[in-house]
């Protein structure tokens, strides 16, 4: 059994070679599909809104009511965007487990990409907010013995991110591989209330808890 | 002795660190099943709350899940 994805090609640029895996193949996938469903979708909008833009708005309405009610409405314009976007692509990459492919985020590399953005998210809002000396100085609460502990802090948040989110889509991949090894060619009935568990009940749970602790790091480091 | 049976066992052992994010999200699920008891009117911000809560204590097991797994698949 293995659990680092398949890898499907590779190429060399100067004695350097990259192989791209199928987490990656994936992600373009993905990314394509949200990029036809956002222009298929945004269509006509108009004034009077159809069903269609109905319910484009309520989804955009519940990521406005998330930012609004956590961060504050000054974060609205800058934050929405990012955090919409953050949200809908892991929801995509979680959920591919429900048509046969195993979720790009099982793949360390992936969540660790996506904690080091919100990593620089995190720490950038904090810096633009309070400046840098005002973030300097936060290192420094509530007094200064603790620098060594909020400079690990800054570490261990991402860290903790990126292994969540990774360690639970891992968990599920493994466990579904092991159902139907175990039954081999008797898998009828009893790996559907499995899939329904692992594929999409823990992916939204997990998408909406990397969502939000982004944002609740992002209030915490202001707020310092 | 064998490593690889060494190794697997090891993987059992670290596997028992599971336990306590087991207790750790059932006192927070409980909590907050008695919060909603009490004050229904405040269900969305309870829920929310508890599936931070829980997303926090769920992460200390998920590391003893992950010594599990490197020892079974990697070692």
């Amino acid at each position: 059994m293995h659990i680092s994805p398949p890898e499907v090609f590779q190429f060399t640029i100067s004695n350097q070679t990259y192989s791209v895996t199928m987490s990656i193949i994936m992600q373009w996938v993905i990314m394509a599909v949200i990029i036809a469903l956002v222009l298929l979708l945004t269509r006509n909008l108009g004034k009077i809104p159809s069903k269609r833009q109905t319910v484009i708005e309520m989804f955009v309405n519940m990521f406005n009511k998330l930012i609004g009610e956590n961060l504050g409405e000054s974060y609205k314009k800058r934050f929405v965007p990012f955090i919409g976007t953050l949200g809908i692509f892991i929801g995509f990459m979680n959920l591919t487990g429900l048509i046969g492919f195993a979720p790009s985020t099982r793949d360390i590399n992936v969540t660790a990409t996506l904690a080091i953005i919100a990593a620089v998210v995190i720490n950038g809002t904090a810096i633009i907010r309070n400046g840098m000396g005002g973030y300097l100085h936060g290192l420094t609460k509530p007094f200064a013995f603790i620098l060594p502990m909020n400079i690990i802090e800054k570490v261990t948040v991402p860290l903790s991110l990126c292994l969540r989110l990774f360690i639970n889509m891992l968990v599920g991949v493994i466990f579904m591989e092991l159902t139907y090894m175990a039954l081999g060619y008797f898998a009828f009935i009893i790996p559907i209330p499995l899939h329904f568990f692992f594929d999409l009940f823990v992916a939204l749970i997990q998408t909406y808890v990397f969502v939000m602790l982004t944002v609740v790091f992002t209030k915490t480091s202001v707020e310092e | 002795m064998d490593p690889i049976g060494m190794a697997f066992l090891g993987a059992g052992v670290a596997a028992v660190g599971v336990l306590g994010g087991g207790i750790g999200v059932g006192i927070v699920g409980g909590k907050a099943v008695e919060a909603i008891a009490r004050q229904p009117e405040a269900k969305g911000d309870i829920m929310s709350t508890m599936i931070i809560g829980i997303a926090f204590a769920e992460v200390t097991s998920l590391y003893a899940l992950i010594v599990s797994i490197l020892l079974l698949f990697v070692v």
